[in-house]
């Protein structure tokens, strides 16, 4: 195998350096240097980690409540959501098993969203 | 409208790592491996002002700056699976000392005015260009001569002497180098210190010679 001096050169100079790894000392400004440096790249780092999110999903407005939920009392709202999910049997259903802590206009909201029928 | 891509656009292509390798380099890029880095990098810098390049502080900060950085653009790539980042550093710093080694070496022989075709690309394309050329007849006969001080260096060290002679046969992991210079793993240890040694002292030979020229 030929090796010219320039790599032989090279190679002596690597193993030297791997030694210096190795065994060489660090001052107080090498370590106050690597601490900023070990700084810089977290923020890179939290940068590449933020890439790898998923855009976040565009926020959709809320359609207006129908007409014939606005009109209704809070007794009537419940048993209106009463009769659904009832006639529906378990096909439906959602968070809040107290209704109690929804105020009205969350009960309309949520009638809203369960009603099918065609917006007026 | 006609457009132009160089070398520069060329290189700022997004890079979007995985979680893993994210993690791998989080988890590589301790404190400690950083200084050893940068200790690395000191001594090769001494190899760079042998042949007439830059060596200062501020020069060795850069290069593992820029090999961490770079490796983070993902100008240099790294596979976690393949080396530890602490290998991928040191290969960087060791490739780019080479190449400024070599760029010092042909700026010591090249005319002033010669035109710096380097200077408009980017810094990978310009490592591979370095690294493709083949050093000249007076790069050679001047490392020749700088392996000559460090034998003489080393004077009757022995094992300084096998390593060099090791290198010379085309020995490169350590190894070889022990196999064919017929050290013992504790006495290579040593003697690979003493070579650090000598390398130090060399780069200081060379700044007292440019002293005495100038």
């Amino acid at each position: 195998m030929t090796i010219n001096h320039e790599d032989i050169l090279d190679e002596l100079s690597y193993q030297a350096a791997l030694a210096e790894a190795d065994h060489g000392t660090s001052t107080r400004a090498d370590d106050r240097w690597s601490r900023e440096l070990g700084d810089k790249l977290q923020a890179r780092l939290a940068e590449l980690r933020r890439n790898l999110l998923p855009p976040p999903a565009p926020i959709e407005k809320a359609k207006p409540v129908r007409r014939k939920w606005l009109a209704l009392e809070r007794d009537e709202l419940i048993a209106q959501l009463t009769s659904i999910t009832q006639a529906m049997s378990g096909a439906v259903q959602y968070a809040h098993r107290d209704l109690q802590g929804l105020s009205d206009n969350d009960l309309r909201q949520l009638l809203d969203l369960l009603d099918t029928s065609p917006r007026d | 409208m006609t457009t132009t891509t160089t070398a520069q656009q060329l290189c700022r292509t997004a890079f979007t790592p995985s979680e893993d390798w994210i993690e791998a380099f989080d988890r590589q890029n301790t404190d400690e491996m950083r200084k050893r880095a940068q200790r690395f990098a000191r001594s090769r810098a001494r190899f760079v002002v042998r042949a007439g390049g830059r060596g200062d502080d501020l020069y060795v900060a850069e290069l593992v700056h820029d090999a961490l950085t770079d490796t983070l653009l993902g100008v240099c790539s790294w596979d976690p699976l393949a080396s530890t980042l602490e290998a991928h550093v040191f290969s960087v710093v060791r490739f780019r000392t080479k190449n400024d080694r070599v760029r010092a070496l042909r700026f010591r022989h090249q005319s002033l005015d010669a035109p710096d075709a380097a200077g408009v690309m980017c810094e990978v394309e310009t490592s591979l260009a370095a690294a493709a050329s083949s050093p000249s007849p007076e790069s050679l006969t001047f490392s020749a001569e700088v392996i000559a001080q460090l034998r003489k260096l080393a004077g009757d060290d022995v094992e300084i002497h096998r390593i060099v002679d090791a290198i010379e046969q085309g020995a490169t992991v350590p190894r070889e180098i022990m196999s064919v210079g017929q050290l013992s793993a504790k006495t290579w240890r040593k003697a690979r210190l003493r070579l650090a040694r000598i390398v130090e002292e060399l780069s200081n030979h060379v700044r007292l010679e440019a002293r005495r020229h100038a």
